[in-house]
């Protein structure tokens, strides 16, 4: 086991080397002068301009300023924005934001996802089948900024039920967003529960466990279910952290200071270091959570272990 | 007598209060099954009947698609319903009809008076669980030992099938055994009860011949121990031979013939049998051809009329395609289902 | 017995030698095979009669006239803005009423189809020939080649889809068809990739493959003619599902304003241009929401059908 993991980390640096620095590339082969367009109408003397890129290293080549950046992030320093501002604690204020929105969203998503899953599942071809399944492909269809703005329409406004804007009414004001966010991972949870449980009910060890007597719930509750929970559980381990980088259109409609809303506004103001910290940053948490993952489905699946 | 969820009563077994220790083990009385499709209606098993006795094996013989692997689940009570229905007939277990029985108390046979083993060990147990954990759930379940106890009768279990080092391998997954012992395996999870009958499905199908030796040994073994009656579901006429006492020829839904092995195979009572006979390899062709029976087992959505068998039968006249031949005696313990069986019979004494 | 065709049990000695023989004694008129049908014709009888099917296909049917021929639906010039018009409210002449520019909104509506099915189809059939030819690569040749594009396909999903199209998207200029297409096709295909190489990897164990290629089949013959038609249908159903996901996409990149650009029309835009407005003029949201909404659920509903038909084990 220790052997595989280690193997994995070893897979995963050329894909974050390669992921970082494409961002990096991207962010900073911007035509245009940021330094310029930083200054605005009045040009800054141009002594200063030369001292700001120096500061920034925009002046050094391309991969001279990746690899200074990366050594920079190994000791902990993101950088800074072009307002003198730490990433590290631009990062550390929003940062928390996301997660809370993304791990109320993961809490909603599986738990309601699961049951709805396991009700269509076991009642394959049937009314509340049907219904799970148009239900979640309309889930899917609505483009989430339609269905955040509807939600806030009914909900906030015309019913004033939730808070619709902003983080004014503590963790209140996550539910609504969270509701939006996870809507979609909601229906493919749905829907992936409902596949693999129909699939193992007509396995073969099912057929087995009803001849030796056990009772439905016992066939069901312990037997399927165990085998259909793997990869409902391995989708789940990865969408945190997709929920998190995902999060850009719902604190944008919703008015979250998260990363999201930080990297869309930073990537408008060509401001590279806040970008490519918070791409660092997930990027990361992809990675780890990609090996949780693999420990995870090693843990639940026995067949795999010896790999 | 009170019939908790699980279905176990106070002393740990069921006896329905109509239980007759002098009526026959198991009985099955003109099983009709059927399956509703969305193309039509498959008539998987019409008309079936057959009797099993103590210590006596049974072979249920039939091409794939011949309804015999649906007999068993039916009688088991496993057909998936919908789309299966068992529209008439009778199951009777020591003289109570299983079918009439209500849902917990047919459970709590299950596994306890009954037991099945299936075809490939493999996909027939649980990959997730350990084997010793699947094995004690049968006792957890049905008499609620304790984890314990349970765990040690799956080791006595394991031994009693002649696996080696049972007390480790109780904690090995499915896939960590080879085929063999996983077959052993599943046959030490269908006795955990002691069942007074075991229905094995192609129980060697996916095996080696030579571990189809041994398991069908070991089947043997536990037989005589146990005294139970072991019914034999299979297509392969070599290990009929071997093992059974009687057999039920299967066609396309419906049963051909019955009757001791030893008899039928020397002298077989109807063309299909004849021509099953015929199409296996014996050293006394060599040299010679082997002849299969033309053409291929009908669409169960559309049997044929009169006598199933008719169009590929090379003795058939009209009447086979108008009217379907009965079941009818043709020899102390024996019968077939053939307008011209005594011809066929004859046959045999050249 | 009878003897009306002439033909009775024969002697044991006079066995007819070969099957052949008795095939001719008996007349198999009457003999009943399994009727053969291949995994395509089969999907195609579910399909005709699948109501979710049918569904699925007429708003596609719909929607891609629409956009093919607007002129149909309406007979107003989505251009023609007077600012005279501005916001008024849908009423009987003109159903979805006027934007902020006093541009007849039902009319920018049905244009907005023409921009959302092309990008969604091209896009998709971009990204799919791509995916199929690089899977292809990937799964058969296996080793080193897989290796290589496995990783660059790792580094695309360890950056974040919209992240990385509003990155990519605020470094161009203009940004037309051609630009955001290109953006969506570069995040889209490595999902298409991995779908198609493990189709491959699974198809190419299948003993024709190895038959064909003992009778001396070339390794290009092999992928086109044997491994292709019997790997490509999870990519199709994908593909169907990826043209309403790109739909989906296009519009909230233009939402987000690192889209399509004005005066281009788009529902995605148009919507942008609404959500200052909701409470005051909701019809700027409703109406490209919903048809956002329908399209998209065509296609997905059609990817939807298409599985149960195509996927065996659902059967």
């Amino acid at each position: 086991m220790g052997r595989y993991l280690t193997r994995r980390v070893l897979q995963f640096i050329p894909v974050f080397i390669g992921a970082t620095f494409l961002i990096f590339a991207l962010v900073f082969m911007i035509p245009g002068d940021p330094i310029r367009a930083l200054s605005g109408d009045k040009p800054l003397p141009q002594s200063v301009q030369d001292t700001l890129r120096a500061q920034y290293n925009l002046d050094k080549p391309l991969w001279q300023q990746y690899a200074l950046y990366v050594g920079g992030v190994v000791q902990g320093d993101f950088g800074e924005d072009f307002r003198g501002r730490d990433v590290r604690e631009i990062m550390a204020e929003r940062i928390p934001v996301t997660f809370r929105l993304a791990l109320y969203a993961f809490l909603f998503e599986m738990v309601i996802g699961i049951i709805a899953g396991i009700l269509a599942g076991l009642n394959f071809g049937g009314f509340i089948d049907n219904l799970v399944r148009i239900s979640t492909l309309v889930v899917i269809s609505i483009p989430i900024f339609v269905f955040g703005f509807m939600a806030q329409l009914l909900i906030g406004v015309r019913f004033d039920l939730l808070p619709v804007s902003g983080l004014r009414d503590g963790q209140a004001s996550y539910i609504m967003p969270a509701i939006v966010l996870g809507s979609v991972s909601l229906a493919y949870i749905a829907r992936l529960t409902r596949t693999s449980l129909a699939e193992n009910m007509r396995a073969d060890y099912v057929r087995t466990a009803t001849a030796k007597g056990l009772s439905r719930r016992r066939v069901v509750g312990v037997h399927a279910l165990r085998n259909s929970m793997i990869p409902v559980i391995t989708f789940l381990g990865v969408d945190l952290g997709a929920l998190m980088g995902g999060a850009i259109i719902t604190e944008a409609i919703f008015n979250l200071p998260g990363i999201g809303n930080a990297v869309y506004q930073a990537t408008l103001r060509q401001e590279g270091t806040v970008v490519v910290g918070i791409v660092t940053f997930l990027v990361l948490v992809f990675m780890i959570s990609n090996l949780l993952v693999d420990v995870l489905y090693a843990v639940l699946d026995p067949r795999i272990r010896y790999e | 007598m009170s019939v908790t969820e699980e279905g176990q009563s106070a002393e740990g077994g069921v006896f329905p209060l109509d239980y007759d220790p002098t009526a026959p083990l198991l009985e099955v009385e003109d099983l009709h099954v059927e399956f509703r499709t969305r193309d039509g209606i498959v008539k998987a098993n019409s008309g079936i009947s057959y009797t099993l006795r103590e210590e006596e094996t049974l072979a249920i013989v039939g091409e794939s698609g011949s309804g015999k692997t649906v007999s068993a689940q039916a009688v088991m009570g496993i057909i998936d319903s919908p789309p299966g229905y068992i529209t008439q007939g009778a199951a009777r277990l020591r003289g109570v009809d299983m079918f009439e029985l209500p849902d917990p108390e047919r459970r709590a046979m299950r596994g306890e008076r009954i037991a099945m083993i299936f075809q490939d060990a493999l996909t027939a147990l649980n990959p997730v669980f350990p084997v010793g954990w699947q094995i004690a759930e049968t006792f957890r379940a049905h008499r609620g030992t304790s984890k314990r106890e349970a765990r040690k009768h799956a080791i006595e279990l394991l031994d009693r099938v002649r696996i080696p080092a049972a007390k480790e391998r109780v904690n090995a997954y499915p896939h960590e055994f080879s085929g063999g012992m996983r077959q052993r395996a599943m046959i030490a999870m269908s006795l955990a009860l002691d069942p007074e009958v075991l229905i094995a499905d192609e129980p060697t199908t996916a095996l080696d011949v030579t571990v189809q030796a041994q398991i069908m040994n070991l089947l043997q073994d536990l037989q005589d121990e146990t005294k139970m009656g072991l019914i034999l579901i299979t297509h392969d006429l070599a290990v009929i031979a071997e093992v059974a006492d009687r057999a039920l020829v299967m066609y396309a839904g419906k049963a051909v013939e019955h009757g001791p092995v030893k008899e039928i195979f020397l002298n077989p009572g109807h063309p299909y049998t004849l021509g099953l006979l015929q199409s296996i390899a014996r050293p006394e062709q060599k040299g010679g051809k082997l002849i299969p029976i033309v053409g291929s087992p009908p669409d169960l959505l559309h049997v044929p009329s009169g006598c199933p068998f008719h169009p590929r039968c090379r003795y058939r006249q009209d009447i086979c395609s108008e009217v379907e031949p009965p079941m009818t005696d043709t020899r102390p313990g024996r019968a077939s289902a053939c307008h011209f069986a005594e011809e066929v019979l004859a046959l045999g004494k050249q | 017995m009878s003897d009306s065709q002439g033909q009775g049990p024969e002697h044991e000695g006079q066995q007819p030698q070969t099957s052949l023989e008795v095939a001719e004694l008996v007349e198999l008129d009457d003999v009943q095979g399994i009727s053969g049908a291949s995994l395509w014709s089969d999907a195609w009888k579910q399909l005709r009669t699948s109501p979710v099917f049918l569904i699925s296909l007429g708003i596609i049917i719909l929607i891609s006239v629409m956009a093919i021929a607007p002129g149909l639906f309406t007979n107003a010039d989505p251009r023609a803005c007077d600012l005279s018009n501005s916001l008024v409210r849908p009423s009987a002449d003109h159903w979805f009423g006027f934007d902020l520019q006093g541009c007849d909104y039902y009319a920018r509506t049905i244009y907005g189809a023409r921009i959302s099915v092309s990008i969604g189809l091209t896009v998709t059939i971009f990204a799919g020939l791509l995916a199929v030819v690089m899977g292809s690569l990937a799964g058969y040749y296996a080793g080193a080649t897989d290796s290589v594009i496995a990783r660059l396909t790792d580094i695309w999903f360890a950056i974040p889809t919209i992240l990385g199209a509003i990155v990519i998207l605020s470094l161009l200029g203009t940004r037309g068809f051609f630009q955001v297409s290109f953006v969506l096709v570069i995040l889209g295909w490595p999902t298409m990739l991995r779908l198609y190489r493990s189709s491959v990897l699974s198809v190419k164990e299948l003993d024709y493959i190895e038959a064909a290629r003992a009778l001396g089949a070339s390794d290009f013959r092999i992928l086109s003619k044997h491994i292709l038609p019997n790997a490509i249908a999870p990519v199709l159903i994908y593909a169907a599902i990826t043209v309403g996901v790109i739909i989906s996409a296009e519009a909230a990149l233009s939402f987000l304003g690192v889209g399509l650009q004005l005066p281009a029309i788009s529902w995605g835009l148009m919507i942008s241009g609404a959500q200052t407005r909701i409470l005051s003029a909701p019809h700027l949201l409703l109406f490209p929401g919903l048809f956002l909404s329908v399209t998209v659920f065509g296609f997905i509903l059609m990817g939807d059908s298409l599985r149960d038909a195509l996927d065996p084990k659902s059967r």
